[in-house]
């Protein structure tokens, strides 16, 4: 060092200067090198400096927005009034203006969401994010999440009411945009070193498209076509049946299906053989929610209550932002998804409508056969017909040029998988999202819309009827005493099991028979319990004359029911109290029959002892500071695993999907036959029975919990460990190892991951009363007070109560901000 | 009274004001390389027959600059902003956030004014 010191001062002055100015200019270039030598670094010079950088989005504590602003609206003003929870309340002349306010603002607080939901739902995520992304955006092509947002926008544009909406909204999101200066983009912009581009109406259409995937997506074909092949026949049924005997469905058995149900029944399903495919994108478990509402008769104010929580991925920014809307028309409020005009769940002075997710199956595979070599035809019905190709082109940071797909469009859809070198395995997708919505009918937009306005039934039954996909049990209640749910959807007519395996794509017969008539949907209104529910269970009993195939496990709904069932004088605290119940019938059911189950004079340790001793006197509550429920959880997965890993052996669930049975199934056969073969370890010459694998597998939760369960600082809740992450999963945006309760088989359905998105009880009545969290901030700036701002109320169960504004005078003290719309 | 008969610790002084008052004035007009630039002007200008401390002084006037500014929004956010970034780094914290910064523009203003001055020593 001092010999380079040294001589670096005996040089002349001129060698020292040049020294000294490419020294410089190599660290000016690196701090303007956005990822340098590979690191995961943003460009230093810039995103530190605080006149430009990140530090220009540290927003200042409680100070108050006060603007006037000239832009392009219709009438005279829009007022946008900004609560003390930064809740937009929107006052406009018309409804485009409001929805170009309501772009504005949504733009300002979530920009950054709305790009990126955008890019990962279209397969644009390389374009910023570079090689690591690029299977996955392939694969959205593949899946035809484009494809099928340019057909939804193609058919939106033949309703020009809808499209005027759509298209002042875009307006309001960009005028956003180009006002900004670089130093005002979104953090992660910054961050991630791209800048923010113009909104679109096809991204409208790629959000809603993100929400079907999210919501109806989901399949088990491939894993039941797997299973099926691999048991034959009796076994599969024995372990797969699809009606579970204790379900309690979202439509009550008195109503009963007098119509003659379209569609034949005589085809038996086409099976394909195994499909030894492995690790198939799903959306994730966990994905569901309740709704309910109930009528006068069961509340003690005398007016109905609706409620309405939907449980989503949980993630900061919030996958909603509160919004209320006034035009001389309508006034509503309620949650929005960024970048869609309107209000999705929420009410207004009339009625007041929530979502559950239905779980119909509404996407089948069918396996393609090649007509030649190249892949470029393929068999129906013996002749051969040519696929259509659609050119994907995705441009990928860091590459010169872009990677282009051709994916092949059959009449089932696209050929999402292909496997080499089996020419036979090709599978296209049919999927109901992908349809051309229908004419002659609101479209997304233009349905909720019509709820905002709805006054009564008949209106939300008019504007339910319309909605496609993703398929919804829209729950209502209204003022004059109405209560109502439909299981509102396009819903494929299905002959008994088809879609249930994947199916012969060279049959046409195999195709669906068209879709099930507006009228024979599942509905009821002013049942005689007084109320409606859903928990995404089966919508009907087993008497509806079209065949369901939904996967989702049914504790939720039965609690729900059985506990509504029983309430008289309800008030909102015990809807609050319900919504955030902890309590399962998983637990109800399955601890008492393991324990049951238990050879308890294997149980010798202190430890083990302990646990079941805080088994047995457990209530079957998921409560955050308890350590019981973690036994339960992990005593129960083990049983299951055990129950069922030896079904299949290694090297096929290493190389295939299969399918477990569900949860009330192995509570019934573990309850009823104890000792089927289904049990036996085949592994060992011994016959093993139930009994003996919940005892082994109690001994393994023991030994799982053996450092933990007596600490001080162990309960469910860490053991669970819940996290809001940021969308871009940066721990430091993120709300890790949030505190609380809640599990995905009780009503407060907080897993890991996902969970109540948004809590709403309103009570109807002369002013709706209305309360309301969700777990996160009106704003998505991790820099601002308003980022995560409700998390921790969220978490402890607590609610706001909703600013439902009469008029742009009622702000009742709590109006914090007001943004001035002017026509130019 | 001519710049070069200005006292060393003037002279000095001229360096870190003129990053400080002159990097905050072009902030909305450059990009984060002012900081480099006008360390750069001071080293050419004022460093002249300095032999020590210019590149102290081009620390300091980077460190003024960047460190009061990050200092002063994240007082308003009351640190919600800083935390969050301190977390990218390693789990700095606000405080952390604020002196990364203000070393980052005290190592530019610094290597500025360095480069400046052998400029100047070498013409």
């Amino acid at each position: 060092m001092t010999l380079t010191k040294l001589s670096f001062k005996n040089r002349s002055p001129r060698v020292k200067a040049g020294a000294a100015l490419v020294l410089t200019l190599a660290i000016a270039l690196i701090s303007n090198w956005f990822h340098p030598f590979g690191a995961p670094l943003p460009a230093i010079g810039s995103f530190f400096d605080p006149a430009k950088g990140f530090w220009q989005n540290a927003e200042p504590l409680g100070a108050l927005v006060n603007r006037a602003l000239e832009l392009p609206v219709r009438g005279q003003r829009v007022s946008i009034l900004l609560d003390d929870r930064m809740v937009p309340h929107i006052f406009a002349e018309s409804e485009p203006d409001a929805a170009f306010a309501q772009g504005y603002i949504t733009a300002q607080n979530r920009l950054w969401q709305m790009d990126i939901a955008t890019r990962s739902v279209g397969g644009r995520l390389s374009e910023v994010l570079g090689e690591r992304t690029l299977k996955r955006d392939r694969l959205q092509r593949r899946k035809g999440m484009v494809f099928a947002a340019e057909r939804a926008l193609e058919a939106w544009k033949k309703n020009p009411e809808e499209m005027a909406i759509i298209e002042a909204y875009t307006a309001g999101v960009n005028a956003w945009v180009a006002s900004l200066k670089p130093e005002q983009y979104p953090l992660e912009f910054k961050l991630l070193g791209y800048t923010p581009e113009l909104w679109t109406p096809l991204k409208t259409s790629l959000m809603l498209k993100n929400m079907a995937e999210t919501l109806c997506s989901r399949s088990d074909d491939i894993a039941a076509s797997n299973s099926m092949e691999l048991f034959g026949e009796e076994l599969f049924r024995f372990l797969y049946p699809e009606y579970n005997p204790k379900q309690s469905p979202i439509i009550p058995a008195e109503v009963s299906w007098i119509f003659q149900p379209v569609g034949k029944r005589d085809l038996q399903p086409q099976l394909s053989g195994l499909i030894p495919f492995k690790n198939i994108p799903q959306s994730p478990e966990g994905i569901g929610s309740n709704n309910w509402a109930l009528s006068g008769s069961k509340t003690a104010s005398g007016n109905p209550i609706l409620c309405n929580d939907p449980h989503l991925r949980l993630t900061l920014p919030s996958i909603w932002y509160e919004v209320q809307i006034h035009t001389p028309e309508l006034n509503a409020y309620g949650v929005s998804l960024p970048g869609v005009p309107g209000i999705v769940i929420g009410f207004n002075e009339n009625i007041a409508w929530g979502l559950t997710n239905v779980g119909q199956d509404v996407l089948d595979w069918y396996r393609i056969r090649w007509a030649d070599a190249s892949k470029s035809s393929y068999l129906l019905d013996g002749a051969s017909k040519l696929v259509e190709f659609r050119e994907e082109v995705i441009r990928v940071r860091g590459r010169k040029e872009p990677v282009t797909d051709q994916v092949k469009y059959t009449i089932w859809g696209p050929v999402v998988y292909e496997t080499e070198p089996s020419e036979y395995l090709d599978m296209a997708m049919r999927w109901v999202a992908h349809d051309v919505p229908s004419d002659g009918c609101p479209h997304e937009v233009g349905l909720f819309l019509g709820l905002m306005k709805a006054k009564d039934y008949a209106a939300y039954e008019a504007g339910v009827g319309c909605l496609e996909s993703p398929a919804q049990n829209i729950v209502f209640a209204s003022r004059n005493g109405d209560i109502a749910i439909t299981v509102a959807g396009k819903f494929p007519i299905k002959q008994q099991e088809q879609g249930r395996f994947v199916q012969d794509g060279s049959l046409s017969a195999n195709a669906w028979q068209g879709f099930i008539p507006a009228d024979q949907i599942p509905k009821v209104l002013n049942p005689g319990r007084g109320f409606v529910a859903s928990a995404n269970q089966h919508s009907t009993g087993p008497d509806y004359p079209y065949y369901y195939n939904g996967g989702f496990d049914d504790f939720r709904g039965r609690y729900i029911n059985r506990r509504i069932e029983a309430m008289k004088g309800a008030t909102a605290e015990d809807m609050m109290a319900l919504q955030n119940d902890n309590y399962s019938i998983k637990a109800e059911e399955g601890a008492p029959l393991l324990l049951r189950l238990l050879d308890g004079s294997q149980v010798k340790d202190p430890l083990g002892r302990k646990i079941l001793a805080d088994l047995k006197k457990w209530d079957f509550r998921f409560d955050g500071a308890a350590k019981t429920p973690a036994a339960f959880e992990v005593w129960f997965r083990a049983t299951t695993r055990r129950a069922f890993e030896d079904l299949f052996d290694f090297e096929i669930r290493d190389s295939m999907e299969v399918l477990f049975p569900e949860t009330w199934r192995l509570l019934e056969m573990l309850e009823q036959q104890p000792e089927h073969a289904v049990f036996d370890d085949y592994c060992t010459n011994h016959n093993e029975t139930a009994g003996e694998i919940v005892t082994t597998a109690f001994g393994e939760m023991v030994e799982t919990l053996r450092d933990r369960y007596e600490t001080a600082d162990f309960n469910w809740s860490k053991q669970r460990g819940t996290s809001i992450s940021h969308l871009a999963n940066i721990p430091a945006f993120s709300a890790n190892d949030v505190q609380c309760g809640g599990y995905y088989e009780a009503p407060n359905a907080i897993s890991k991951a996902n969970g109540p998105s948004w809590r709403m009880i309103v009570e109807l009545g002369d002013t709706p009363k209305a309360h309301g969290v969700y777990p996160g901030g009106q704003s998505g700036n991790p820099g601002s007070p308003y980022y995560d701002n409700s998390v921790a109320d969220w978490a402890a169960g607590r609610y706001y109560d909703l600013l439902f504004m009469k008029d742009v005078n009622d702000g009742r003290g709590k109006i914090r901000g007001r943004i001035e719309l002017r026509s130019k | 009274m001519k710049k070069n008969e200005l006292s060393g610790l003037m002279r000095l002084t001229a360096i870190v004001l003129l990053i400080a008052v002159g990097g905050w004035y072009t902030a909305t007009l450059l990009p984060w390389w002012r900081v480099l630039v006008l360390g750069l002007l001071g080293g050419l200008f004022f460093a002249d027959g300095l032999k020590k401390w210019v590149f102290a002084a081009g620390f300091l006037g980077g460190i003024l600059l960047w460190g009061l500014h990050a200092s002063y929004l994240s007082g308003l956010n009351g640190g919600i902003l800083g935390e969050r970034i301190g977390g990218l780094f390693g789990g700095i914290g606000a405080t952390g956030a604020i002196v990364l910064t203000a070393v980052l523009g005290g190592l530019y203003g610094g290597l500025g004014a360095w480069t400046g001055k052998l400029v100047r020593n070498a013409v």
